[in-house]
């Protein structure tokens, strides 16, 4: 197992877990949850087909510590702490694996803005989810209300951020900000099952190319993304060829 | 808000003992009143907004957490008897709870 900031790293097979422990909160101290050379490190992996994010113990994570916010005063450095977390969103949601969120508890603020960084969201049946930073005179800082519009619209992500509202696992689900809704025991069998039975039996490749066409239906024009996708397919078809798979 | 009846009181009751025990992991016959819920149970701070959420979902109750915590501030709930007495007192007032002394 390994360490980086408030989370650790350990590998069950072909599936990374990363487990923010800073339990019972799970808090992301010091504004981070892991440094991000760690990470890419981490993942680095040719052999790792899936990652699930968790936290340890009941919550999954409640944020960034209000203290921590408030207690840097310098701007410059605010903004680059920041900077450092946004960069582990961009690089989370743009691994050539999926990555899994299994969520337990609380799920508020930053450790929200973590979860939709990931392709596929696990929530317990008591989960509660929010964005409290409005009660607090702040907004989230990390690409989350951008993230919500994106998933669920304008008037909802609205209603939910900026009232701070708390949103419970079954609303989650239906408004699609979580994938699935299991009992709270099962949550992270559940996210490695269902990586297990998604990506044991392909290869890196097939994975890889799926997870960029993906990314890339986020971020490109339709035409280029179907260009790369189409270029992706051929790239794999020759190897099956090669390897005298039909 | 509603009335708090004898049957409110067992039901509210019912459903913390149940909470802690399920969420803690506790058996449900070794938790009493005077148990506490960081030392003995070794709970934390969100699970009484997680109990809240609950309550506020079942008796339809529109109470911002804001209230609750200056009223905790004042009025800490560190048992199961006293996050009984505060949930009752949270679906009686509401945010009004503030009032209270």
């Amino acid at each position: 197992m390994e360490k980086s900031a408030v989370s650790e790293w350990e590998r069950h097979g072909c599936i990374g877990v990363l487990t923010i422990n800073n339990p019972p909160q799970n808090y992301l101290e010091g504004f981070q949850l892991a440094r991000l050379e760690d990470l890419k490190r981490w993942t680095s992996d040719v052999s790792l087909k899936g990652i699930i994010i968790t936290g340890k113990g009941r919550h999954f994570c409640a944020g960034f510590n209000k203290e921590d916010f408030f207690n840097l005063t310098d701007r410059e450095l605010f903004l680059e702490e920041l900077k450092k977390n946004i960069a582990i969103s961009y690089y989370i949601e743009s691994l050539p694996v999926p990555v899994v969120a299994a969520i337990r508890g609380v799920c508020f603020g930053a450790g929200l803005e973590l979860a939709l960084s990931c392709h596929i969201k696990v929530c317990s049946e008591k989960a509660l989810l929010s964005f409290p930073e409005t009660g607090y005179g702040i907004i989230p800082s990390i690409n989350g209300a951008i993230r919500l519009s994106g998933n669920i619209g304008d008037c909802r992500a609205l209603e939910m951020v900026l009232a701070g509202k708390i949103i419970h696992a079954d609303e989650a689900l239906d408004l699609g900000i979580v994938d699935f809704v299991v009992p709270s025991k099962d949550v992270h069998d559940f996210a490695l099952t269902l990586l297990e039975k998604t990506v044991a039996e392909k290869s890196v490749k097939v994975i890889s190319s799926i997870m960029q066409s993906v990314n890339n239906a986020r971020k490109m024009p339709f035409e280029t993304a179907t260009e790369k996708e189409t270029q992706m397919c051929a790239s794999l078809t020759s190897d099956a060829i090669l390897q005298g798979r039909k | 808000m509603p009335v708090i009846t004898e049957e409110i009181r067992d039901e509210v009751k019912e459903i913390v003992y149940n909470f802690f025990s399920e969420e803690c992991e506790f058996d449900r016959a070794s938790i009493n009143g005077e148990t506490r819920i960081i030392e003995d149970l070794e709970g934390d701070s969100l699970m009484f907004l997680e109990l809240l959420e609950i309550f506020k979902k079942k008796y339809k109750l529109d109470v911002k957490i804001q209230s609750i915590g200056q009223y905790l501030v004042k009025h800490p709930a560190e048992t199961i008897a006293k996050v009984i007495d505060l949930t009752l007192l949270v679906i009686e007032h509401g945010d009004k709870i503030t009032e209270l002394d």
